[in-house]
């Protein structure tokens, strides 16, 4: 279908910021905008008797409500100071917003080309192979998401930041993405990491003005490779304002003994919807995803994982947590896959959730899908609150009720904040964290 | 024409796989209002159990057959199965055709009560009818009803229509709706308040004629009080079609009664190359009505080419308990989604799950779970446990659970593995001069032993032997 027929049948706007991206992009790309345009309108729009949409309503989060965030290099950075303290560890500081971008260097490592950030244009010209497996990388485990056909139709920026063979960039890159206010955006990260190379990417996704209420549609898609030996570690932080929405997608593919860390912090937003895996693609290769989603008011967190195992000897290792409570609804879907052949390997699946109220509602659906034999599968979940004895015992010596539940909560999470690598991000998480924490106790 | 498979191996290990030969009478193959209308006269029902039947089978033309189970099978020509397949010979007054009784006596149950096991009473449902029914006069010692379901709506009307769809109504679901449109017969059986029934009450089902299927019927009462262990076992010959069983159970256990129910499934399995067996698609619920009421599944299931069912527990009454325990082995090219649903609806409600499956050649075996708990549910607990055991490296284990909560005071607890027979069990055992095969069967019966020991001592014994058997050459 050509950008003339898909405006004709393309919801109001859509093809046209679909073309508009495109313009200025090599042929290839664009086509690519253009097909998953064409993917998602052939598709039935998502309804609540799908199995997959049975716990979150599709109709929160419909991309044809909102205008479609401008793309270009016309619309400057919005004014978002960074935090200092936040920025202070990091090799380079990338930012971005709805037609923009900007990188600062703040270690010469994007100078000495041990790191690049450049459009997925340019990616698509100088490595055609590289960047297709990139755009077409997904968990192969049904027909793609339509909401993620949407991302990759109007992907902006799309970059790309890759790290070279061999080196290792322990400092990283802190990744500030700056949502534009009551409109729909969908910025397409891809992160390549060389073989040996190590790299150290620190996510925090907010709203770029407006306010804890503002509101926006996020829905991002972040793809990443980490070849032979490679390590990546990578935490998000999302504090998007309480009217926004997100979606996100997140998946990677791991080659031979290559090492994955993955963080999710989900803390703002009216509603989340996101999905989170890794496949371990090669003998030796690992991934632990760590994550952790607070509810309150009428938030709404749907949060699925996946772990897949393609390959012998490969592990992987996940927990989530979850704390809901006034009239939040949190979702948990995991799935354990491991691919006919993937003898050895051993795969951990934990989820454990509190729920803190009568009204709020938490639901866990943790999944294993086995099709080799000589491997360790296990998952475990709970649903329950907070421990009664432990309250008394902390009351017992002196602590208010509200700090001992708070002390409680905060310990709950702990052991995923300390799965962050970098202090620094840890310190905005568990501070970010509390601030929640703190309207629930 | 169905054939019997000429394969040693096969009738070895499902010795059940004969055929009887017993003069039946058939309907016609299809299904319509005629042949609802047709079942009902034969056994002379009630109006109320006819419009009962029509508003199931109006219920069944509206909806269509699910998909969702991880099972895959060709689409099923209902209008082409026999819904009623009778022995012409087989009430009281003609006497029992002795090719039934000497079916009955090689499947191990001898409708001579003198020499039957001296603690269990015996419901013998052969096709689409109950042929007999032992010990009765024991049972009416005490009160207890239990008889076929064609009986009982003959002898307690008002008991069977004021529960028959109080559990599983009759559009639950697609297979309920077809079950309770075309039931034949199964069993019924009311324990008065603060009766414990003196003996093990079992019914036993077994399929011959070709072309049919099976759509029994079970509805167990426990009033106030009463206590009853009902054990339930099954076969059929070995054909190269695929045969048809959709049952519904539903079981009632009203102020501190007490419901175990337990399952030695060995429906033919099919063969190696997947030809032929039993579809197993049967609805199973119980409701703890009453306070402090029981209901307690325990399954073992070794047989059917495709096993889809979930055994459930509505636990309503405060203090209830639901209990699941379940042994899934499937070998060849089995199929089983099994699980069960516990749904916490009263105060201090608690539920127990405990699943093995193993997977052995090329089978697929999936356990799926729903643990509910709904707001008023205060203090509601649940622990679950699924383990699965993979032997052989073509056959698949799968895990989908599901755990609702909406009641902060609940406590819920899931956790499953997967793994395959530890290589240091196996030098243990062998090293102590235990040949392979023993050692792998011992591993497997250790694997089970949590759920062997919640059947009755005759079941347990026998499903041991069964897993033994049906695991053999299984290993490589």
């Amino acid at each position: 279908m050509n950008g003339e027929a898909l405006i004709a049948v393309a919801p109001p706007g859509m093809a046209a910021a679909v073309e508009d991206r495109g313009a200025g992009e090599p042929v290839a790309l664009r086509e690519r905008r253009r097909a998953a345009l064409e993917e998602a309108l052939a598709r039935p729009p998502p309804s609540p008797t799908d199995e997959a949409w049975r716990r979150t309503d599709p109709r929160r989060f419909d991309p044809e409500r909102w205008p479609i965030a401008p793309a270009g290099p016309l619309h400057a950075a919005p004014d978002s100071p960074p935090n200092g303290a936040l920025v202070e560890p990091f090799d380079a500081v990338l930012t971005v917003w709805a037609g923009g971008w900007s990188l600062a260097d703040r270690s010469g490592v994007v100078r000495s080309r041990a790191l690049r950030v450049r459009p997925l244009g340019e990616v698509v010209t100088s490595d055609p192979a590289a960047a297709s497996a990139l755009w077409e990388m997904a968990p192969s485990l049904g027909p793609r998401d339509r909401h993620e056909l949407w991302a990759l139709a109007l992907a902006s920026p799309a970059l790309v930041i890759e790290a070279a063979d061999g080196v290792r960039l322990e400092r990283g890159v802190l990744v500030r993405s700056l949502a534009p206010p009551d409109m729909l955006w969908c910025p397409w990260l891809g992160v390549r990491v060389g073989a040996g190379a190590a790299l150290h990417v620190a996510e925090r996704l907010e709203v770029g003005a407006g306010g804890a209420e503002s509101a926006a549609f996020v829905i991002a898609a972040i793809r990443f490779a980490v070849a032979a030996e490679g390590r990546l570690r990578w935490g998000r932080l999302q504090t998007l304002g309480r009217g926004a929405l997100e979606m996100d997608y997140v998946f990677g593919r791991l080659e031979r003994n290559a090492q994955a860390d993955l963080v999710s912090l989900q803390v703002g937003s009216r509603a989340v919807r996101s999905r989170i895996g890794a496949e371990a693609a090669a003998t030796g290769a690992t991934v632990r995803l760590g994550g952790l989603a607070v509810g309150v008011a009428r938030q709404h967190l749907d949060q699925q994982t996946v772990q897949i195992h393609a390959a012998p000897d490969t592990s992987s290792d996940l927990l989530f947590k979850v704390a809901v409570r006034d009239r939040a609804h949190s979702v948990y879907r995991g799935l354990i896959g491991a691919r006919r052949g993937s003898v050895r390997i051993t795969a951990l699946q934990r989820n454990h959730n509190l729920v803190l109220n009568d009204g709020a509602r938490a639901d866990s659906l943790p999944g294993l899908l086995i099709d080799a034999d000589d491997l360790t599968c296990t998952h475990g979940a709970t649903i329950g609150s907070l421990d009664l004895e432990q309250i008394h015992y902390l009351r017992s010596r002196g602590l208010p009720e509200p700090v001992a539940r708070r002390l409680l909560l905060e310990g709950f999470f702990e052991d995923i904040l300390g799965r962050l690598a970098l202090p620094a991000l840890r310190t905005a998480a568990r501070a970010a964290v509390r601030d929640h924490l703190a309207a629930m106790v | 024409m169905p054939s019997l498979p000429n394969d040693n191996r096969l009738l070895r290990d499902y010795e059940h796989g004969f055929v009887s030969a017993v003069e039946e009478e058939l309907v016609p193959p299809g299904l319509n209002e005629e042949i609802v209308r047709l079942i009902s006269r034969k056994k002379n029902e009630p109006d109320w159990l006819l419009e009962f039947r029509l508003g199931a089978l109006r219920a069944w033309q509206r909806k269509t057959e699910p998909r969702w189970a991880l099972v895959r099978y060709p689409p099923i020509d209902y209008q082409s199965i026999r819904y009623y397949a009778a022995p012409k010979r087989w009430t009281a007054g003609e006497g029992l055709d002795p090719e039934i009784v000497n079916t009955f006596e090689r499947l191990g149950i001898p409708l001579d009560e003198r020499r039957q096991l001296a603690g269990v009473a015996v419901d013998a449902v052969f096709d689409s009818v109950s042929v007999a029914t032992t010990h009765q006069k024991l049972l009416e010692e005490h009160g207890i009803v239990f008889c076929s379901f064609s009986e009982a709506v003959q002898r307690v009307p008002e008991l069977v229509r004021r529960h028959l769809g109080s559990v599983v109504p009759p559009a639950d679901n697609f297979f309920a709706a077809l079950n309770s449109a075309v039931f034949s017969d199964g069993s019924f059986c009311y324990i008065p308040p603060g009766v414990k029934c003196p003996v093990d009450l079992s019914t036993y089902f077994r399929i011959n004629a070709a072309g049919t299927g099976q759509f029994e019927r079970t509805l167990i009462i426990a009033d106030r009080g009463s206590e009853v262990s009902y054990l339930e076992g099954c076969t059929a010959p070995m054909r190269d079609e695929n045969q048809l069983h959709a049952a519904v159970v539903e079981l009632v256990a009203y102020e501190e009664a007490t419901i175990r129910y337990s399952t030695v499934q060995n429906w033919y399995p099919g063969d190696d190359e997947g030809r032929g067996g039993i579809y197993n698609f049967v609805t199973k619920r119980g409701e703890c009505r009453g306070p402090r009421s029981r209901i307690s599944w325990t399954q073992v299931e070794v047989g059917s080419a495709i096993t889809w069912k979930y055994p459930s527990c509505i636990l309503r009454g405060d203090d209830s308990v639901g209990e699941f325990y379940s042994v899934a082995f499937t070998n060849r090219r089995m199929q089983a989604d099994t699980g069960t649903k516990m749904i916490h609806i009263g105060r201090r409600t608690r539920s127990t799950i405990v699943s093995k499956g193993i997977s052995a050649g090329e089978s697929v075996n999936t356990y799926r779970g729903l643990v509910q708990v709904l707001p008023g549910a205060e203090q509601a607990r649940n622990h679950s446990q699924c383990d699965s055991l993979l032997i052989g490296n073509r056959c698949s284990a799968n895990t989908f659970p599901v755990v609702e909560s909406e009641n902060r005071t609940a406590i819920i607890e899931h956790e499953a593995t997967t793994s395959r027979i530890s290589e240091d069990q196996l030098f243990y055992l062998q090293s102590r001069g235990v040949d392979p095969e023993t050692a792998r069967s011992l591993i497997v019966n250790g694997f089970c032993r949590e759920v062997f020991k919640q059947l009755p001592l005759e079941f347990a014994v026998e499903a041991v032997k069964l897993l033994e058997i049906k695991m053999e050459g299984s290993i490589g």
